[in-house]
């Protein structure tokens, strides 16, 4: 895949780490979870055919991690926003 | 495999060699060698060519069943003629001879066949192929294992044995035959795939204002594709002539690369393509192409008939015929036949009949041919058998004659009809041509079945769901398009509609003019010859070639149930291995389909995968090989230690000294004197490649406080705490120590945090991984200064006096510098930090010092301890020490599974307040439970019975592991056996014996606490 890091722009995949799925918040108060809570928040993750949310780390580049909007069908890039950022709502 | 070098008298004579014609260089001659034999062949010359010239066609034995086989095809479809050159760098096996370009002095021979080709044991396997249907393999060696069995048939099967030696890449002598292996990296704005009448029409409109940057890839030496074989005229004069001006037109400008012998394996996401360029034998340069768009030219490959006994040396494709008499002006044989199911052979009877190749017969399985084709055949002469199929042939080293039978309406072979034998020693076959899409489909592409045109064609692009953006545009024969006008149409069109993409041009030209065909009269499917009348079988039919895959094995096969293409293929291994279904997919296809009541295209293809060549792995490798593949890293003051006489080995990626060995010394001696020194006197220890991160910012403390399991807000500054780390799983990934610094920014928090030394770059990624993804809000900077620092480890009673005479200005007194704390100071102008930390037990300092001045300040700590007896400590000593004092390294006596409370850290933990990563995790039922494996001490009986790392340790009744041995020695200091292990609920059970099994060994040994050594620690706080 060629990869449009926000901070570098286009580079090959090799470049980069996926960090796995995206948008999983870790839990507050992770003492109040009850042990499936807490595997679901550890070990549970989809794996959808079509429109996938992912972490990625150009890490033979800036270092910076990223959130990235991928179709795992064709592996086309649909976004790439930033950590803080909710996934655009044009691609949802 | 037979000797190349013994050259058996030199064969002068190219006794099929024409006396004018072809693209070689007849002036100059080529000497080579074949199965120890000396031949000549020209310049232009493949090594297939060469060979025919020299009327050489029986080559190898067949993979399974060892049946002569002969050169069947003039391009990268070959199958049979596989060959093993030898050369300075190696030996390269399965090399296609078709492909191969002859050079001075190459020299080749014949594979899976002993002594050779004409004479083959093996062949003994082919009677006992009546036996040895499909599935033999399987069906037979599943009792009582298959792996007893696997080793024999192993050696019985498979073509050549891969090289023993690596190539070659330091010794060069002759780029262009040497092996040697490279990569490159090319980026444009439009890649080309093939170098033929399509791929050229498309350069040449794309070419139109010479905006764009264009990477043309061509298999051949030279541009011009079918060209070369099928002679033509384009825009008024020569095809070749043409397709070479338009090479030397694109070639004047810069942003154009074009790339011959190179042929494109793989197609990746986001226009990424691989390609190998072919350089000599043995050598090559893998490409990596990154195009914005990509148009495939890459052509056709012509299919063979399937009829009894199509195997034999002297039947080949049709086109490879008139490769070889158009291209090389060699004679495949002297009387032929041609054999057809489409119009493209009609060409070839009268090439060959050009040439002086009597052509005997004309046999067409259709019985309605285009009025055109033949008068054009009377005209010449040649019989012509319509509604014919061709039933058996005859000839075991090389093809003698074919028997042909009338078919009847249905396309069975009609009852009643005479039999017909005729005489020769060439077949053509030609069942129709199947589009080069394997790059289309590997890029996400689909193929649906042209029932006219009988191939499986590149489907429309808007015809596809979720097909990816960077599709090939496929043209020319590619794309199904067989007539030459169609192709430069094609071609040209797909040039003007990147252009347009991209600089929103439209070009003024014209496609190029080339004459009108005439049309000719449709194809007809013909997957296999029927038994004749009142029979039910025939002499095999050979579907796939490579694998000796027969018409009855996709038979049995289909009856078995393996009716999908993907389980049929792999249990016949049908287009499978160096083939990846060039020739004989589409008959397989076809004859399943058929079997099976199904139409072709509800049958379908399996999926294409890269390589579209086997490709060697060297040229994956390129250069990455040894030291370059897994550079070493070493120490700051490297060439110090092998002044010292270090015994140098990888650690962790890391050069470091195992010990030091003095004149007469074993390495035993060594370490036992470094360990000496180190509990005696004093020791000197490297250490520079412990992990060194400064954690820095208003928020520093928080987010150690959440990353350690150990309380962090209870350091004081200059102080310094033993840190372990989890993952968020429970499990520690590593340990080090944290020191916290005086920081003169307001608020801010400053923290030296040292790692492992193998998990430096591990823990500052998982450092900035928390930061960025889950803490964004924490105000932290990660900076990992491992490299810019040294670390000297000055261990043993006599290191406080030792250091004292270098820092003269500090004060290393225990009051002012007591274990765990640290002081930072310069000596001259030489900034230092000392931290007073121990992984021996011994009083220990550990100086750091700017990485430039490593070598200096090794050197002058030497100097100034000499009279303490100073002495280098290797990792060898260091891990005695350690193991002696019950320190345990994470990675050695911890692995994946192994959370804090199983080495004893479950009070320390309780004491903490608040979260930290891995916490939670800590508290699932399966890390609380007694009986995990838990870390203790062990003590032999038999003290100077070493307990081997990796032992187990085991109970009698009933017969089981209860743990195993992580780290042991034999303790120079205390003169006893000792070992770390890992034992279920060991932690409760101290002065029990257990037994460890040392290969068969029983050796008893005590659970004691992990510390053997000053349990109390007074060594450390002196």
């Amino acid at each position: 895949m060629l990869i449009d890091c926000p901070w570098c722009g286009p580079r090959n995949q090799d470049e980069f780490i996926c960090g796995g799925q995206a948008h999983i918040e870790r839990p507050a108060s992770p003492a109040m979870l009850t042990d499936e809570q807490w595997a679901r928040y550890q070990f549970n993750r989809t794996n959808p055919r079509g429109l996938h949310f992912e972490r990625w780390q150009h890490i033979f580049g800036c270092f910076q991690w990223f959130h990235l909007a991928r179709d795992t069908r064709s592996h086309r890039i649909l976004a790439i926003y930033n950590m803080d950022e909710l996934p655009p709502e044009s691609i949802i | 495999m037979n000797g190349g070098d013994e050259l058996r008298g030199m064969k002068s004579g190219q006794k099929m060699r024409l006396a004018s014609g072809g693209a070689i260089e007849r002036s100059q001659e080529i000497v080579f060698s074949f199965n120890g034999v000396a031949l000549r062949g020209h310049p232009g010359d493949t090594l297939a060519s060469a060979l025919l010239a020299n009327g050489i066609i029986l080559t190898a034995r067949s993979f399974r069943y060892h049946r002569p086989r002969g050169i069947f095809s003039a391009g990268v479809e070959e199958n049979q003629a596989l060959l093993t050159i030898l050369h300075h760098g190696g030996v390269t096996p399965n090399v296609r001879a078709s492909r191969q370009m002859l050079y001075e002095g190459l020299t080749a021979c014949s594979q899976n066949c002993w002594p050779g080709p004409r004479f083959d044991l093996g062949a003994i396997s082919g009677w006992l192929s009546r036996f040895m249907p499909v599935g033999f393999y399987y069906k037979t060696f599943m009792w009582p294992q298959w792996r007893w069995w696997e080793p024999l048939v192993r050696k019985l099967a498979g073509t050549a044995p891969a090289p023993q030696k690596t190539d070659r890449v330091d010794t060069v002598q002759s780029a262009d035959i040497v092996g040697r292996f490279d990569k490159r990296h090319a980026h444009c704005d439009l890649l080309i795939v093939g170098a033929g009448p399509a791929g050229l029409a498309a350069a040449r409109a794309a070419a139109q204002g010479g905006s764009l940057r264009m990477v043309i890839v061509d298999s051949e030496h030279a541009a011009g594709g079918s060209l070369h074989w099928q002679p033509a005229r384009i825009a008024d004069e020569d095809g070749l002539k043409w397709a070479d001006r338009q090479i030397e037109l694109l070639n004047r400008s810069s942003d154009i690369t074009i790339l011959r012998r190179t042929t494109a394996i793989a197609a990746y996401d986001h226009g990424h393509y691989t390609a190998i360029e072919q350089r000599g034998a043995g050598g090559g340069t893998l490409w990596h192409i990154r195009a914005r768009h990509t148009i495939l030219a890459s052509g056709a490959i012509e299919r063979p008939l399937v009829f009894p006994n199509n195997d034999r040396p002297g039947i080949m494709l049709a086109d490879a015929a008139r490769h070889y008499v158009n291209r090389f002006a060699v004679k495949p044989g002297s009387r032929a036949v041609i054999f057809t199911n489409n119009d493209s052979a009609y060409q070839c009877a009268v090439d060959l009949h050009r040439v002086g190749i009597e052509v005997a017969a004309m046999v067409d399985v259709r019985a309605d041919i285009s009025g055109h084709w033949q008068a054009r055949l009377d005209d010449l002469g040649i019989e012509q058998f319509r509604g014919f199929t061709l039933v058996d042939t005859r000839g075991y080293l090389r093809l003698r004659k074919v028997k042909i039978h009338r078919l009847d309406a249905d396309g069975k072979c009609q009852s009643g009809s005479r039999d017909h034998w005729i005489d020769c020693d060439l077949l053509c076959s030609s069942g129709g041509w199947s589009p080069t899409a394997h790059l289309y489909s590997q890029a996400g592409g689909k193929l649906e079945w042209n029932s006219r045109s009988l191939c499986f064609v590149p489907a429309n692009r808007e015809d596809q769901e979720n097909a990816p953006v960077e599709l090939p545009i496929c043209v020319g024969a590619a794309n199904g398009q067989l007539d030459l006008a169609g192709c430069m149409h094609n071609g040209h069109q797909a040039g003007l509609t990147i252009l347009r993409a991209i600089c929103g041009e439209t070009g003024a030209l014209a496609p190029p003019e080339t004459p009108q065909e005439i049309a000719g009269a449709l194809s007809q499917a013909h997957w296999h010859t029927p038994p004749p009348a009142g029979k039910r079988t025939t002499a095999r039919q050979w579907v796939d070639m490579l694998h000796d895959v027969t018409a009855d094995s996709i038979e049995v096969a289909a009856r078995e149930g393996f009716v999908s293409v993907e389980h049929m293929k792999r249990y016949t291994t049908t287009g499978m291995a160096i083939d990846q279904g060039k020739t004989g997919n589409v008959n397989a296809l076809g004859l399943l389909g058929h079997l099976t009541g199904r139409d072709i295209g509800a049958v379908g293809t399996t999926t294409f995968r890269p390589p579209y060549l086997p490709v060697s792995l060297g040229a994956m490798a390129g250069r990455e090989t040894g030291s370059r593949f897994w550079p070493q890293r070493r120490l700051p003051a490297h060439e110090a230690h092998i002044e010292a006489g270090g015994v140098m080995e990888d650690h962790g990626g890391w050069s470091r000294a195992a010990c030091y060995r003095i004149s007469g010394e074993t390495e035993e001696q060594a370490i036992r004197r470094e360990v000496r020194a180190a509990r005696e006197s004093v020791a000197l220890l490297d250490s520079s490649s412990l992990g060194k991160l400064e954690v820095r910012g208003t928020d520093a403390l928080e987010f150690l406080n959440r990353m350690y399991v150990n309380r962090v807000e209870t350091l004081n500054s200059g102080r310094i705490r033993y840190g372990m780390m989890l993952n968020e799983n429970g499990i520690i990934v590593d340990d080090g120590v944290f020191a916290r610094l005086d920081d003169d920014r307001p608020r801010s928090e400053h923290f030296l945090v040292s790692t492992s030394s193998s998990g430096a770059t591990e823990v500052a990624l998982s450092f900035e991984e928390w930061l960025q993804t889950e803490w964004p809000e924490l105000d932290v900077v990660v900076n990992n200064i491992t490299t810019q620092w040294a670390t000297f480890t000055i261990s043993g009673p006599r290191s406080r006096e030792v250091l004292a005479t270098i820092l003269s200005d500090a004060d290393l007194s225990p009051a002012a510098l007591p274990h765990m704390s640290l002081l930072s100071g310069a000596i001259g102008t030489m900034p230092y930090r000392l931290m007073r930390v121990s992984f021996s037990g011994e009083l220990s300092f550990e100086l750091n010092v700017p990485a430039g001045q490593a070598h200096a300040t090794w050197d002058r700590l030497l100097d100034t301890g000499q009279y303490a007896g100073i002495t280098p400590l290797g990792m060898e000593a260091l891990d005695i020490l350690r193991v002696e004092k019950g320190y345990l390294e994470v990675g050695v006596d911890t692995d994946g599974s192994t959370c804090p409370l199983d080495v004893g850290w479950g009070d320390a933990i309780a004491k903490k307040t608040g979260d930290f990563v891995g916490r939670r995790s800590l508290a699932r039922s399966g890390n609380t439970h007694q009986n995990r494996l838990q870390l203790v001490g062990l003590r032999a009986l038999r003290p100077d019975r070493l307990l081997e790392v990796g032992a187990h340790l085991v109970t009698v009744r009933p017969r089981t592991t209860e743990g195993h041995v992580t780290s042991s020695c034999i303790s120079p200091t205390l003169d006893q056996s000792v070992a770390l292990a890992m034992l279920c609920g060991g932690q409760n059970r101290l002065g029990q014996t257990v037994c460890v099994d040392i290969e068969g060994e029983r050796v008893a040994a005590t659970v004691v606490p992990m510390t053997f050594y000053d349990p109390g620690g007074l060594r450390l706080s002196d």
